[in-house]
């Protein structure tokens, strides 16, 4: 099942491409493409290919393993935490917990390796370019 | 020849302006340290430092992406010839020699060699294309609405084609390139097309965060589980596995410069194949699709076939690093050739260059050359420079890199994180792009782990507005008659070798099925 994924998530992505492109956006408009002609003829295509590929599955391919979504649930959970201190002390939060957690370093070895990244960081975003990340509860 | 050199010259003007001239080195020392950084490549290093340009102008902007591009090249063969982890598909065949050299103590060496050869491999294919540039771009004015869709759908299926061991799944990779593309209001018509109610989505989706999450956030997610990992940390701890009883371990070697510098017959023997090497490199650098890994493995072959010291190649000799490394520069010089006098990039690298410029406001493609010579030849002024530049610094860097080599996988995984978070949401200051981010991490991830190739898909997305754009002319052209495309001779001719890269590895395939049957 998990080697036909991506094929059949293509496939359902597909047919709705192709849906709205024939009956919302129009395929032919006077005489040229109207606005669903790419998305019919990119999404037609890729049924196609989408179709062979679940006809004739990549038995060479490997399984996902859990660990490769870690760093998505820490982003999420910093991106949780940023409303209320700010981005970017954050992500100084996560990188020191995920270094000292999941990395096993200790936490003064943590904290010393967080402060470094986090420094450059705040001088080319901050101070550089002005992006004004979200601050949260206490203006940081 | 004369016009070009006076250009030449302009361009070098402004290339060597102080300003132009310090991003140019700090794009040097950025991709040379990312490039040495197993698993990150040169693809996710732009993406990565993508951002860091956005205060720039222009011309700075794209002359910094270049240098951090090619200091990539040079940097991807450091971690391959000390820790036998390529830092990037096309030093895989430079580790052969490169880490068997380090194993007899001659480290320094064949890090100089690959230096040395990858410079001699770039000025060739800089040469190259300060010639062919301009050639390329005057066949390009002769191309109208027709003849650029036929071009752009010849990238399409060149790359997804010759990409990866399934061209099915290359097609799939491009197709879901151009439906991500077609999100967001279709100029022509005013209509929002794939929106989903998202006023964020109402532009498209934004060109960095997504390459910052396919190409940078789904290494991380490789890199928490890959085999790369607990190979290089425990190459970097211990270094068991040592082919030799006496080999030397990478952490033990003291690299000095003095040490590393090579005699005037090694020398001698480095510089003609790399000139080989190069103007092979170049010509497959300019093919859309063959890249820079193709041409580090037949510039390698070559060498193993035709070279003097062939036979010695895979034991160690600098022959074996000075080939695919010339080959592979001289590839990623040539790649410029079609961007630039085109709007075609030939890789995924390159469509994150095309994307770029986009974002700058330039349109590359036969006028750039005459619209906007300033930009144009001061980049390709830039890359000289920038090549003598990546020479200096990384022959200078040579006794740090054991260190810089040093840092372990596990303190690069959240740190890359950290900036890709901080990264995707610089684009627009929006926190919705740190979600376009993550998805698009995710969906490279599960591309990458079911060996989909991820550079068409990244090619059909930057190409696409280009590729509706030039149909929709061509259609109102001819007053919606596909003979356009055929009644053109250079249209027809871009066509056929459609057909023919579809049918001809099919063909082979078939004749080789009846061979073996026969």
């Amino acid at each position: 099942m998990s080697r036909r994924a991506i094929p059949i998530l293509v496939l359902l992505m597909s047919v709705f491409w192709f849906y709205k492109g024939v009956f919302d956006y129009g395929v032919w408009y006077n005489d040229g493409p109207g606005g669903g002609f790419m998305p019919v003829f990119a999404s037609s295509l890729a049924a196609l290919f989408a179709v062979i590929l679940l006809v004739k599955p990549d038995t060479t391919a490997q399984a996902i393993p859990p660990a490769a979504f870690i760093p998505l649930g820490m982003v999420g959970a910093a991106f949780t935490l940023s409303m209320l201190v700010g981005l970017l002390p954050a992500l100084a939060v996560m990188l020191f917990l995920w270094l000292w957690l999941l990395e096993r370093y200790r936490p003064l070895t943590s904290l010393f390796i967080t402060f470094w990244p986090m420094l450059v960081v705040y001088g080319i975003f901050r101070l550089w370019l002005n992006v004004p990340f979200p601050t949260g509860l206490f203006g940081v | 020849m004369e016009e070009t050199l006076t250009h030449l010259l302009n361009g070098f003007d402004v290339a060597l302006t102080p300003y132009n001239l310090m991003f140019a080195f700090a794009g040097a020392i950025m991709g040379l340290i990312v490039g040495a950084m197993p698993g990150i490549g040169s693809l996710a290093g732009i993406a990565l430092l993508l951002p860091l340009t956005f205060k720039l102008d222009p011309t700075a902007a794209i002359i910094m992406l270049a240098a951090i591009y090619y200091a990539n090249m040079y940097g991807g063969s450091f971690s391959g010839i000390l820790l036998n982890i390529p830092g990037d598909s096309p030093a895989v065949m430079t580790a052969l020699d490169g880490h068997r050299m380090t194993r007899n103590g001659r480290a320094g060496k064949a890090l100089f060699t690959a230096i040395l050869a990858s410079s001699i491999g770039g000025t060739i294919g800089i040469i190259i294309i300060t010639i062919m540039g301009p050639l390329l771009a005057a066949l390009g004015l002769r191309f109208g609405p027709a003849e650029m869709t036929a071009i752009i759908l010849m990238a399409f299926t060149s790359i997804g084609w010759l990409l990866g061991e399934n061209p099915t799944k290359g097609g799939l990779a491009t197709c879901l390139g151009l439906m991500l593309a077609v999100v967001g209001v279709d100029m022509a018509r005013g209509m929002s097309r794939f929106a989903f109610g998202f006023p964020e989505l109402l532009s498209g989706i934004s060109f960095v965060p997504l390459v910052i999450g396919m190409f940078g956030f789904s290494q991380v997610m490789i890199l928490m589980t890959d085999e790369r990992r607990k190979k290089r940390d425990a190459a970097q701890a211990k270094d068991t596995d040592a082919p030799q009883a006496d080999a030397v371990p990478m952490a033990q070697q003291k690299i000095r410069l003095r040490d590393s510098l090579l005699t005037r017959q090694e020398f001698f023997r480095v510089v003609p194949v790399a000139t080989k090497s190069g103007l092979l490199g170049t010509i497959i650098g300019v093919l859309p699709g063959a890249g820079a890994t193709m041409a580090a493995f037949l510039c390698y072959i070559f060498e193993k076939r035709t070279g003097g010291n062939g036979a010695a190649m895979g034991e160690g000799v600098i022959e074996g690093v000075a080939a695919p490394e010339a080959g592979n520069n001289a590839a990623a010089a040539g790649a410029f050739a079609p961007l630039l006098s085109l709007g075609i990039p030939g890789g995924g690298t390159t469509a994150v260059l095309l994307g770029g410029l986009m974002m700058w406001g330039l349109t590359p493609g036969p006028l750039l050359f005459t619209e906007q010579p300033e930009f144009s030849w001061g980049l390709i002024a830039s890359m000289y420079v920038g090549n003598i530049m990546c020479l200096i610094v990384a022959v200078s860097i040579i006794p740090f890199l054991t260190k810089i080599l040093q840092i372990p996988v596990r303190i690069i995984a959240p740190i890359i994180t950290v900036v890709c978070v901080v990264g995707a949401f610089s684009v627009n200051n929006s926190a919705f792009d740190i979600g376009v981010m993550l998805a698009s991490g995710v969906v490279g991830y599960f591309l990458v782990q079911y060996k989909y190739p991820t550079a068409p898909l990244l090619l059909a997305f930057v190409l696409a507005p280009i590729l509706e754009r030039s149909m929709r002319a061509a259609f109102e052209i001819s007053g919606g008659q596909i003979s356009i495309f055929y009644k053109s001779p250079i249209a027809l001719s871009f066509l056929l070798v459609i057909v023919a890269i579809c049918l001809v590895p099919m063909m082979i395939k078939a004749v080789r099925a009846l061979g073996q049957r026969g």
